[in-house]
């Protein structure tokens, strides 16, 4: 991952629901500030890790280190953006208390897309202000990115006459040049968003607006580290203990896993992937977030596994 | 588990699974937030009622695919159709299609069918119900108020997109009567006494600073709707408010769906307790993807033998881990119970596999009912 934080600017991390996107977004940030770069972190909805991260910047998580004075969160809500747009352009004060009975929702259902476009307009203000060597945009879950994507070059079309014009032509040079900008997809090694992961991953590679970076698998269980000929002992054991019953759950869910992983990997040949470990927890703080973030920097760490032997 | 009702005991024998919602209510709404297995659940509690002989609809929206094929509904539309659940005729699932929900009542309450062929063809129209966030949840509501009546089905069970916000299906009906009352556009298509005029040309000002930005072809594109749907707001009031009462009705309960994680708890608890505060009777709460109990203190003498200490250790370790992540699950869904009580929870252990044909759903009905 680390090639692809110091390659691009801006990455869109994106998956479905439940896949821990928001967990690597934070951890994606908390590495790239590691690293160095001046880092923001886009929230379009509130998200728990998010705020756990918010508030361990406010108070100085030593976990973080120094590289708490590198990470930013910016909160971002499309209808106050499109608010302030139309401000800027010369809309006054009645204006806003009418935009607030509901013009605005009437027009940006008249155009599908806008509140996507300017959500990438202010990213890539924010990019252009060079005040930030990595911006991770924390996506819509991905039933929403393909529109999410399209939506400047769909906006191109439509908004063939307005000022949001010259905004679609430059978000969409943004999403085209991959030094700018990449998608980072995350999904489980399970059936079911394995599956979504080729799906969207092949409507964005036809949709041609923009480069996936990276897919990063979440989740995966380590099988406990024993011989193979202790395995092969175990399944011949004919009466049952706790351990081996708990072992046989793990193993079995690794061995599932593994099958979705390769699935993955034999649909899209052509992009990289990387593994998150399952951290044994059910809730993720700031901490697990710090303890992903190094394994994203550097994978050959060993996580979550008992230090014996 | 069977469920005897005394006249004065609580009936404890089915505090532990969701049997007597099936039996008692005509209408089971399962809500929580994404990616945590509420269409399989739905699905389940169907097949598993249907199994029972109730004769039960579920009503579907977007299922992945290995599911639409364990249900055999993989072409199948906007209305019920018969599933084969082990030879009983009593299953029926239905796929929502929003838009045709919607087209549909639109076409129902246009005062003429050119009325309805103008709306259907308005570009804000055809966008509505993908932008105005909870529009899908609202048609599944729809769908199901449609179906409520049917003499085939004595038990529905709907299952809801997943939310980004817990209020947005509450609260779609008032957003979209209020959407079709917009004050602005009203002002502009009738300005009415001149005391208004000055906002009138207020709401004219905005609209040609959005012009300026979108161009005004959208804004001409917007006024004709309201001009299309002029006389149509108060059919769907009416349709809303009989929805809302089916709601709330006494043999409708709702049935929250998570995951023992903290932020899907978090979620959960949060709708549950919305619903709850918007006066809906939440009666379940299933908890799926449990870490199974293996700590049952079963010991094998063998291992020693066959396994090297540092092995057997590996192995400790695992058990012990497992152990902690199940007690940590149970701890983080044990505290929303007192929450949402009189709700009763059913945990739903990790499946071995991905749900992929009928019997996959029997199984899990099993530890629901």
């Amino acid at each position: 991952m680390r090639e692809t934080i110091e390659s691009t600017t801006v990455l869109l991390v994106a998956g479905k629901g439940g896949v821990g996107k928001s967990t690597v977004s934070v951890a994606t940030a908390i590495a790239a500030a590691q690293l160095g770069r001046r880092t923001a972190i886009i929230e379009l909805s509130p998200s728990p890790v998010v705020e756990a991260l918010s508030a361990s910047i406010a108070n100085g998580d030593a976990v973080l280190g120094s590289s708490v004075e590198k990470l930013s969160i910016i909160h971002l809500r499309p209808e106050e953006v499109l608010v302030e747009y139309l401000e800027d352009h010369g809309m006054a004060v009645l204006g806003r208390r009418l935009i607030s009975t509901g013009v605005v929702s009437v027009i940006a259902t008249a155009i599908p897309g806008i509140r996507e476009l300017l959500v990438l307009a202010k990213t890539k203000q924010m990019e252009r202000s060079g005040d930030f060597d990595t911006i991770i945009l924390d996506a819509p879950a991905s039933g929403h990115l393909v529109t999410f994507l399209s939506s400047p070059k769909g906006l191109a079309d439509i908004a063939s006459v307005g000022l949001l014009r010259s905004q679609a032509e430059e978000v969409t040079a943004l999403l085209g040049d991959p030094s700018r900008s990449k998608v980072v997809m995350v999904t489980l090694a399970e059936e079911t968003p394995v599956s979504e992961t080729i799906e969207t991953v092949a409507k964005i590679a036809q949709l041609k607006t923009v480069a996936i970076g990276k897919v990063v698998i979440n989740g995966l269980i380590q099988r406990p580290d024993i011989s193979s000929q202790s395995a092969e002992l175990l399944a011949s054991l004919t009466s049952s203990s706790d351990e081996v019953n708990a072992y046989n759950y793990v193993s079995s869910r690794a061995t599932m896993q593994s099958q979705s992983v390769a699935v993955l990997a034999h649909a899209l040949s052509e992009i990289t992937s990387i593994e998150l470990p399952f951290l044994f927890t059910t809730a993720l703080t700031t901490n697990e977030a710090s303890t992903l973030a190094r394994y994203l920097i550097d994978p050959s760490i060993r996580l979550g596994m008992p230090d014996v032997g | 588990m069977s469920a005897e009702p005394h006249d004065h005991a609580p009936v404890l024998a089915s505090r532990r699974t969701l049997e007597d919602l099936v039996r008692n209510k005509k209408v089971l709404v399962m809500t929580g937030p994404g990616g945590v297995g509420k269409t399989s659940s739905a699905a389940a509690l169907a097949v598993g009622a249907a199994l029972m002989g109730i004769r039960t609809c579920v009503v579907t929206i977007d299922p992945a695919k290995r599911l639409a094929d364990a249900l055999g509904i993989e072409n199948i539309g906007n209305e019920p159709v018969q599933i084969d659940a082990f030879g009983s005729g009593d299953l029926y699932a239905v796929m929502l299609d929003a838009d045709a929900t919607f087209d549909d009542l639109v076409v129902k309450y246009a005062k003429s069918p050119e009325q309805a062929s103008k709306i259907l063809a308005n570009r804000v129209y055809q966008n509505l119900t993908k932008n105005l966030s909870g529009i899908q949840e609202y048609m599944a509501m729809e769908k199901l108020y449609e179906l409520h009546n049917d003499s085939r089905f004595d038990l529905m069970v709907v299952d809801t997109p997943p939310s980004s916000n817990a209020l947005d299906f509450l609260d779609a009906p008032r957003r979209l009567i209020g959407f079709l009352d917009n004050k602005v556009f009203r002002l502009i298509m009738n300005p009415g006494p001149a005391i208004l005029r000055p906002v009138s040309f207020a709401a004219r000002a905005v609209l040609r600073t959005i012009s300026k930005v979108v161009g005004s072809e959208v804004v001409d594109e917007a006024v004709a709707f309201f001009q299309d749907f002029e006389g149509m707001e108060e059919g769907f009031r009416m349709r809303a408010e009989s929805v809302q009462a089916l709601m709330r009705n006494d043999a409708t309960a709702f049935i929250v769906v998570t995951a023992p994680r903290g932020d899907t708890v978090k979620e959960a608890a949060s709708f549950g307790e919305k619903l709850a505060g918007f006066g809906f009777q939440v009666a379940g709460l299933i908890s799926n993807r449990h870490t199974p109990d293996f700590d049952t203190g079963t010991r094998n003498e063998e291992l020693p033998t066959v396994l090297s200490s540092r092995e057997l250790e590996v192995l400790e370790q695992n058990l012990t881990r497992m152990e902690q992540l199940r007690i940590s699950e149970s701890k983080e869904v044990d505290w929303i119970v007192g929450l949402l009580a009189p709700a009763r929870l059913v945990k739903v252990p990790m499946l071995a596999k991905d749900i992929s044909n009928i019997e996959d759903l029997a199984k899990m009905a099993r530890s629901l009912i």
